[in-house]
């Protein structure tokens, strides 16, 4: 009997709600799902149809009412704070709709940041920085600060920092949500060109059917439910 | 399963860079908190190195006049007969003893002591005098030889520019006196001779009127020969260790002292009110950066670090720059703090502020302590950011808002504490000064809750008042209350303190002013120039007569200061005698004894101060022991009187037992009360030129000028509080400014929607102006309650445990005004860089994301 690879991303039977007042409010309702290494899977809906709740509770942010989360195989559920917050710093990878750079860094100290964190060498972690910028075609920008870039460059830098030290999961949230539409279309393709390349897993939250586009597999998020891509589609 | 263990991380080269660069980002913020901190720690140091230098200066005196001997022979009466001295050294075979007489002189302008000793007998015990009886013998001879001849140190005559044989005016009390330098003293190590003149014993009994009698003995014995000596002493005399003396001035102005070292901690603790603002600030505004970072894996323990060492680094610049300050500021402040202790302690002379590398430590050390500490909280803040606060940016202000009630009530349980400290802690000074503390603390954090309930009420008015202008401005407060209400309870802090201590000083000057009116019961007074540390000189014995037998006289009373032992130290003791019966203008303490008079002037009851009653614990029907020239006896205590004379108490017996008993029939003062219709300035002629004829320098003064006198020693007596009150207000000044400077800032992109959306520059300076126009009216109204408080508490606590002093406290609707006044100018000063800022900045920049 040969045994199944354990899925990055396990989520089994996740439920959430909030109080509103006196009464609690569903935001998801026994979600589940897998994601195997090397697929990008996109999560699809409106605002305010529970995919950003997912995704918190995906990256440990945020607890959930029952259901399990596990990465790698490790539920996130279960973990106290120091043990996630371990976890986010070597296997997860975040990429922001308002890119989130920390201004008074660098380009290439921002990517540098997460190497340090790992306690990688400084040789090595130059080497690395400036081999992904070269990816993100912004090498040569390496000394410039957050707000000397345009925000399509912002998100190039928010993209290599989310990569750069290999993380086993990417959580990408709206990635192109504020950027205009052609910039949008070309940091989507260096991220499509990216995961297609490198066989990084994520998870991409969007509200764009263009955007999911890239996934491997669009999974639909509606009033608390996952469903089929076909489903998604038809709204 | 192994659990992974997240060991404690060091802080990475890029999280410190990425700290530097918001620190030197923000740098007008950045340099407010160091001015802050710079600030608090050059008072404590300015301070700190006035009081050290003072004592120094004190303890160098003390040891020059007593020189390395070991113990003193003292005379209750305070004069020990010529006579007295060389049976005593015949009898005991002394072979180190010395007699001494001294007195504080002035020559040209300056402060020295007389030192009069016999150069013979003290040279065996006198390195410097036996070191110039070798240089110098023909000077030595002049010294004992001639009249009216001085020696003085090669420093003092450089600074006189004072040659051998040349003559220098010496003022003593209110004679001057010209006498001749007989020999300049080579410098000796150690504590030198600078400020010393030093004569012959028979020049200094000649020139201070003492002729026949000396003040002390100074001796050199072992532990056994002291033993045996103090047993074989005749009554009247007593054989005390040599720094006892000292000890016991020291510690006259000990309360002083810490009083002072208390208000440059008051400044100390506003500047911990700036950082604690500085860093709250900088972790508020970047909590979505925060966020980040721990999304990226940083933990919390990176981000505590982070905060605090910030703040370490805004620390040791401040210090650095403080201690810079500080011994500029205690320059100048040595003078005050000399003089105060001139008008009401003892005759100081402080030549140079004394740096002493202790102090500087300290008051950087309390500066780097202070701000660890108010950094503590904002970086247990950053500690506490999570990596949805990176998605949820309004989520901060709705937490802070929802702390308000908890930090309210914690507030109200500090202040609690203090009130309780204050009723369990007995006589403390310093538990006393902890409770004056937490009272500040806790009232400051109940303010930032206040203040919003202000801004919620006051929103319609400025609405109607103001327009929408008006509205926003008071919205913006509420909406932004945990940084609003931190910039209002720090200025509401300084402007109490400003307040309280305004309270305090009026109260006790009301009380003074009432106190002299009730015991300047005589319309004339004729006095002895006395050092106010002893009773040197006395006036002639048929005076009283002559001056009752002019027309217009009504009553003369006598009266004789002294310094007498106690079994607690020497006290000053008044000895009175009024020709119309019993003294008048007491106000006592409480019940006083039966038939309280008939049986003090019997010489059955002492009188003792409030100050006195109340460090010593005694109370009236209990004994103190007096020592009289024959022996220790006891007295009862027939009243506690009111008296702001002295902090170290008084007592007060009648003036002919004194005299039998102490053998001092000298008189120092004579009050003159005139028949009513007569004329106060024609009588003092006539005494005038009846005191013309004597041949010793008397002082007069009428009433109304021993008053004005009195109040503007007063008056001086605090300059220094109202400096250090001013340097608080100052630091205070640099944290209003830091706070609202960083809050408006913060606001700028909220500004820029406002002028995109139409509002013009004048309108969004008015908005401006307004908002902080009511958080000064805020600080300055909460100001109000807190203020009363700290001088209810300076009052009843502080100055009663420091000086003994009770007193009603008066409150004026100008003292209250003003502080009112004080926070909305300063309020509005600190608010017009921000508002010309803001209405200058193009909003499309503002608008840009950070």
């Amino acid at each position: 009997m040969t045994s199944q690879p354990t899925p990055v991303l396990a989520v089994a039977g996740v439920s959430k709600s909030y109080a509103e007042g006196r009464q609690r409010r569903a935001v998801l309702n026994d979600v589940s799902f897998e994601v195997p290494a090397g697929e990008c899977v996109a999560l699809l809906g409106r605002s305010g149809s529970g995919k950003s709740t997912l995704l918190n509770l995906l990256a440990g942010i945020d607890k959930a009412d029952a259901g399990d989360v596990a990465i790698m195989g490790r539920s996130v559920t279960a973990m106290g704070e120091p043990e996630l917050t371990l976890l986010r710093r070597q296997h997860i990878g975040f990429i922001y709709q308002f890119f989130n750079l920390i201004a008074t860094l660098t380009v290439a100290e921002n990517l540098a940041l997460p190497l340090e964190l790992n306690g990688m060498p400084v040789d090595q972690r130059k080497q690395r920085v400036a081999a992904m910028l070269a990816k993100v075609g912004l090498d040569g920008r390496e000394d410039a600060f957050p707000d000397q870039l345009s925000g399509g460059e912002q998100q190039r830098v928010a993209i290599a920092r989310a990569i750069v030290h290999e993380p086993a999961l990417v959580l990408a949230d709206e990635p192109t949500g504020n950027l205009d539409a052609r910039t949008g279309a070309v940091v989507l393709e260096l991220l499509a060109q990216l995961f297609r390349d490198e066989g990084h897993t994520m998870i991409l939250v969007t509200h764009s059917r263009e955007v999911s586009a890239i996934a491997d597999r669009i999974l639909a998020v509606d009033n608390g439910r996952l469903s089929t891509q076909a489903e998604a589609l038809s709204w | 399963m192994k659990r992974p263990v997240l060991m404690p991380a060091p802080l990475t080269p890029s999280l410190l860079a990425a700290s530097r660069r918001y620190l030197t980002r923000h740098r007008w913020q950045t340099w407010l908190s160091i001015i802050g901190i710079a600030l608090g720690v050059a008072v404590v140091i300015a301070v700190d190195l006035a009081n050290e230098s003072a004592r120094r200066g004190f303890r160098l005196s003390v040891e020059q006049v007593t020189g390395p001997a070991t113990h003193q022979i003292e005379a209750a009466s305070g004069a020990i007969p010529d006579a007295t001295y060389a049976q005593l050294r015949i009898a005991h075979q002394l072979e180190h003893a010395a007699p001494v007489l001294d007195a504080p002189i002035r020559v040209d302008g300056r402060s020295m002591t007389l030192l009069g000793i016999d150069p013979i007998a003290a040279a065996p015990m006198r390195a410097a005098v036996a070191g110039a009886a070798d240089a110098d013998p023909a000077g030595l001879v002049r010294l004992l030889s001639t009249p009216d001849t001085l020696a003085l140190s090669t420093t003092d005559a450089q600074r006189l520019g004072a040659n051998v044989g040349d003559a220098i005016e010496v003022e003593i009390g209110s004679e001057a006196r010209a006498m001749t330098v007989a020999a300049i003293l080579p410098e000796q190590g150690g504590q030198g001779l600078a400020g010393l003149a030093i004569s012959d014993i028979a020049t200094a009994q000649e020139v201070l009127g003492r002729v026949g009698e000396i003040e002390r003995i100074d001796l050199i014995l072992s532990d056994a020969q002291a033993a045996a000596l103090a047993d074989a002493l005749p009554t009247g005399l007593r054989l005390q260790p040599a720094a006892q003396r000292g000890n016991a001035l020291e510690q006259m102005t000990r309360a002083f002292h810490t009083n002072l070292t208390a208000m440059s901690l008051l400044a100390m603790l506003v500047g911990g009110f700036i950082v604690y603002n500085t860093m709250t600030f900088a972790v508020l505004r970047r909590r979505p950066l925060l966020g980040t970072l721990r999304m990226l894996g940083v933990t919390r323990s990176q981000l505590f670090l982070l905060v605090l060492t910030e703040a370490l680094v805004l620390a040791l610049i401040g210090a650095v720059i403080g201690m810079l300050i500080g011994i500029a500021v205690g320059a100048g402040l040595v003078q005050l703090v000399t003089r105060t202790i001139n008008d009401i302690y003892f005759q100081l002379s402080v030549r140079n502020l004394h740096v002493d590398p202790l102090s500087l430590l300290k008051g950087a050390g309390l500066g780097l302590g202070v701000t660890l500490l108010a950094a503590l909280g904002p970086a247990l803040e950053a500690a506490r950011s999570q990596p949805r606060d990176v998605l949820r940016r309004t989520l901060v202000e709705q937490r802070g808002q929802r702390l308000l009630p908890w930090l309210a009530g914690g507030g109200a349980l500090t202040v609690l504490l203090g009130i309780l400290l204050v009723q369990l802690s007995g006589r403390s000074m310093a538990i006393g000064f902890v409770a004056l503390f937490l009272v500040i603390v806790g009232a400051s954090l109940m303010m930032p809750l206040v203040v919003r309930v202000f801004a919620m009420a006051t929103t319609p008015l400025f609405g109607l008042l103001f327009g929408t202008e008006g509205r926003l401005a008071a919205r913006g407060i509420t909406a932004s209350i945990t940084r609003s209400g931190l910039a209002v309870a720090a200025l509401a802090v300084a402007v109490a303190a400003t307040v309280g201590v305004g309270i305090m000083i009026g109260s006790f000057r009301t009380s003074v002013s009432q106190w002299l009116e009730n015991t300047l019961t005589s319309d004339i007074y004729i006095s002895v120039p006395s050092d106010g540390a002893t009773g040197t000189g006395a006036l002639p014995p048929e005076l009283p007569e002559q001056v009752a037998a002019l027309p217009g006289v009504a009553a003369v009373s006598q009266g004789r200061g002294n310094r007498v032992q106690t079994r607690d130290g020497l006290v000053m003791m008044l000895a009175l005698e009024s020709s119309s019966g019993r003294p008048r203008g007491f106000r006592f303490k409480g019940a006083t004894s039966d038939d309280l008079w008939t049986r003090w002037q019997a010489g059955e009851l002492v009188l003792v101060s409030e100050p006195y009653a109340y460090r010593r614990q005694v109370a009236v029907g209990e004994r103190i022991e007096l020592f009289t020239t024959s022996g220790w006896r006891s007295y009862e205590i027939g009243g506690v009187f009111q008296d702001y004379g002295s902090d170290s108490g008084t007592l007060i017996l009648p003036r002919p037992i004194y005299a039998v008993l102490w053998d001092d029939p000298g008189l120092s003062s004579i009050g003159v009360v005139l028949e009513a219709d007569t004329d106060a300035d024609a009588m003092s002629e006539r005494i005038d030129s009846l005191l013309a004829h004597l041949d010793q320098p008397v002082r007069m003064q009428t009433n109304r000028a021993i008053r004005e006198l009195s109040l503007e020693i007063f008056d001086r007596t605090f300059t220094i509080t109202k400096v250090l009150r001013l340097l608080a207000i100052g630091v205070a000044f640099v944290g209003i400014l830091s706070a609202l400077m960083a809050l408006e800032l913060e606001r700028a992109k909220d500004y820029a929607v406002l002028r995109a959306t139409g509002m013009t520059r004048g309108q969004l300076r008015k908005l401006i102006l307004l908002q902080t126009s009511a958080m000064g009216i805020a600080a300055g109204l909460l100001a109000i309650p807190l203020g009363l408080a700290m001088g209810d508490l300076l009052i009843q606590v502080i100055n009663l445990r420091s000086f003994g002093w009770t007193m009603p406290m008066q409150v004026t609707a100008a003292t209250l005004l003003s502080g009112v006044l004080l926070a909305w100018v300063a309020a509005v000063i600190a608010g017009l860089y921000p508002a010309l800022r803001a209405a200058r900045a193009a909003p499309a920049q503002a608008l840009r994301e950070e």
